[in-house]
């Protein structure tokens, strides 16, 4: 659904690149997370794979369209939702979408339907200017799915958003991809990256510098470890099992078959360890 | 053009348009109601009492022989400029500048609607908001004029001179939406958008003053609203008003080529 191949981008138009390099690709129905602290990258090349910016250099091709020639088409096919939410607050939110379903030439969906999903539907009515922050950001939101994108880009969809918001956004996120949609995510949320991609790439300084499944990442660069609470002599005892040697396995065993296990936990790398691991540098 | 995004424009700025036709038409009507072609005489007299320069820049040194050169000197001076150039500089920035600086835009690029497109039906919203005040003011004007002196407004050369005025104030409006499209953020575009059509009609306000600063108003493109000249001659304002129709044509059209082509600041 997504090529890549070789994309350099510069603001300055210079050897100063936003962008370096980037080659990747993305299958129909996968989530791809991009992940990369401020200023890595991440919304320059999601800027020329928008259309946003001009493409410069490499070639990317987005739904079958080549972004270097685009075709006012491909933008049926794409949603998008910023990290800065934006409505127009003399509009009600129902207006809103409405407006903005008039701007497609593909069937779209129901208004009323999307603002129930992410319930707004009682303030349908109500102009967007009165809304809050969380509100207009859920609206936006919809906004991005209104012509059943077959690509959704989406720029930090739970940044700055209250846990309960930010959980909605991603049930939904989860609901679409089983439905078939591709997502590019840019996040510099690792814990939303894991709980969501299928792969991530890490983006610094404009370059690529890994891309893989979250899964065969933490195998890669965890470390085999198992931490054990269980209770002993009124107490708790905490101990740190290898499960790759032999004495530690036979240990854990024993521990087990006691049956005072309180917690038990895999000690794989988080997402943020890896970053740092391969970049030297953090996500925030 | 796209009339879903007209209509928005349209929602959004209505105020705007209304608040400067009505602030507008209080002058108009002002204008027609204390005509007396027996106190022109008079009123001029009275004029006598205040600075010249301060009069000649208001374009109240004259006040004319008839209902024409009476409105048009009592408007078109400083009232028919003033008002609606603050409806053109707000506006400018609002259409393009506004949306790229808040992030609005970009949501709109993300849609089929081509920017060029979108460019062209916010520049002719622009141009239809001061066409509507002028439509709904001259209207007043003419529908009052001809109801309290029937016959005395010599249609051809009023509307000469209204013509040449909404052009210069076209061009205005050119300058504003050229750097509206230009910038990335609406401090810059206010900056210039703003400040050159300001800059215009404060020159031509300078060049009335005094002789010795007429050489200003080769300056401002509101100088070309020569009152008497066009009123005598209709025609003369019918070319100055198609030359000026063709500046406005390359500015707007400039703001949109310029437009389609920049990356968008994300």
């Amino acid at each position: 659904m997504i090529k890549v191949e070789g994309l350099y981008h510069s603001y300055s138009h210079d050897d100063k690149y936003a962008v370096r390099d980037a080659s990747f690709e993305i299958t129909r129905g996968e989530v791809f997370g991009f992940l990369g602290p401020s200023g890595a990258g991440k919304s320059t090349t999601q800027g020329v794979l928008t259309g946003l910016l001009q493409l410069q250099k490499g070639n990317v091709s987005v739904a079958g369209y080549d972004v270097k020639k685009p075709v006012r088409k491909m933008f049926n096919k794409i949603g998008v939702s910023f990290e800065q939410s934006n409505v127009y607050g003399k509009l009600t939110a129902l207006e809103n979408l409405e407006f903005y379903r008039k701007l497609f030439d593909v069937p779209t969906r129901d208004a009323m339907e999307l603002l129930e999903i992410v319930g707004l539907d009682h303030v349908a009515n109500q102009r967007a200017a009165e809304f809050s922050k969380g509100m207009k950001h859920r609206l936006t939101f919809i906004r991005s799915m209104i012509n059943n994108p077959e690509i959704w880009f989406l720029d930090e969809p739970t940044t700055g958003l209250d846990p309960a918001i930010a959980s909605e956004i991603k049930d939904i996120i989860k609901r679409e991809k089983e439905k078939g949609t591709t997502v590019f995510l840019t996040t510099h949320n690792m814990f939303v990256a894991d709980e969501l991609c299928d792969r991530v790439g890490f983006i610094i300084d404009g370059e690529i510098k890994l891309i893989d499944s979250p899964r065969n990442l933490k195998l890669q660069y965890g470390e085999k470890l198992v931490e054990v609470d269980y209770r002993k002599n009124g107490g708790t005892v905490r101990e740190k099992l290898s499960f790759i040697d032999e004495s530690d396995r036979r240990r854990l065993n024993e521990i087990v078959n006691t049956g005072a296990i309180e917690m038990m936990h895999t000690k794989e790398a988080t997402l943020e360890e890896i970053f740092i691991k391969v970049t030297g540098r953090g996500l925030e | 053009m796209n009339k879903t995004l007209f209509l928005v424009d349209l929602k959004a700025n209505w105020r705007v348009i209304l608040f400067v036709s009505l602030v507008f038409m209080i002058y108009v009507l002002t204008s027609v109601l204390m005509y007396d072609p027996d106190s022109i005489e008079k009123l001029e007299q009275m004029f006598t009492l205040f600075p010249e320069g301060m009069l000649k820049a208001l374009g109240f040194d004259t006040l004319g022989t008839d209902l024409n050169g009476y409105v048009a000197h009592y408007l078109y001076g400083f009232i028919a400029i003033i008002f609606p150039l603050i409806y053109i500089i707000v506006i400018a920035n609002k259409l393009i500048a506004k949306h790229v600086d808040s992030g609005s835009m970009a949501y709109l690029l993300t849609t089929p609607v081509t920017r060029v497109k979108v460019a062209v039906t916010q520049a002719v919203f622009h141009v239809s908001g001061l066409i509507l005040i002028f439509l709904i003011d001259i209207g007043v004007l003419v529908l009052l004029s001809s109801a309290v002196f029937p016959g005395s407004l010599k249609l051809a050369s009023f509307l000469s001179l209204n013509f040449v005025t909404i052009m210069t104030l076209t061009v205005a409006g050119g300058i504003g939406f050229l750097f509206s499209c230009m910038c990335n953020d609406s401090r810059n575009s206010l900056a210039f958008g703003a400040g050159i059509p300001v800059a215009f009609f404060v020159f031509k306000m300078v060049s009335e003053i005094d002789a010795k600063l007429e050489g200003f108003k080769y300056l401002s493109v509101f100088s070309l609203i020569e009152i008497d000249k066009i009123l005598a001659d209709p025609a003369y304002g019918l070319g100055v008003g198609f030359i000026l129709l063709g500046v406005s044509v390359l500015l707007y059209g400039a703001g949109v080529i310029i437009f389609n082509k920049k990356s968008l600041a994300i």
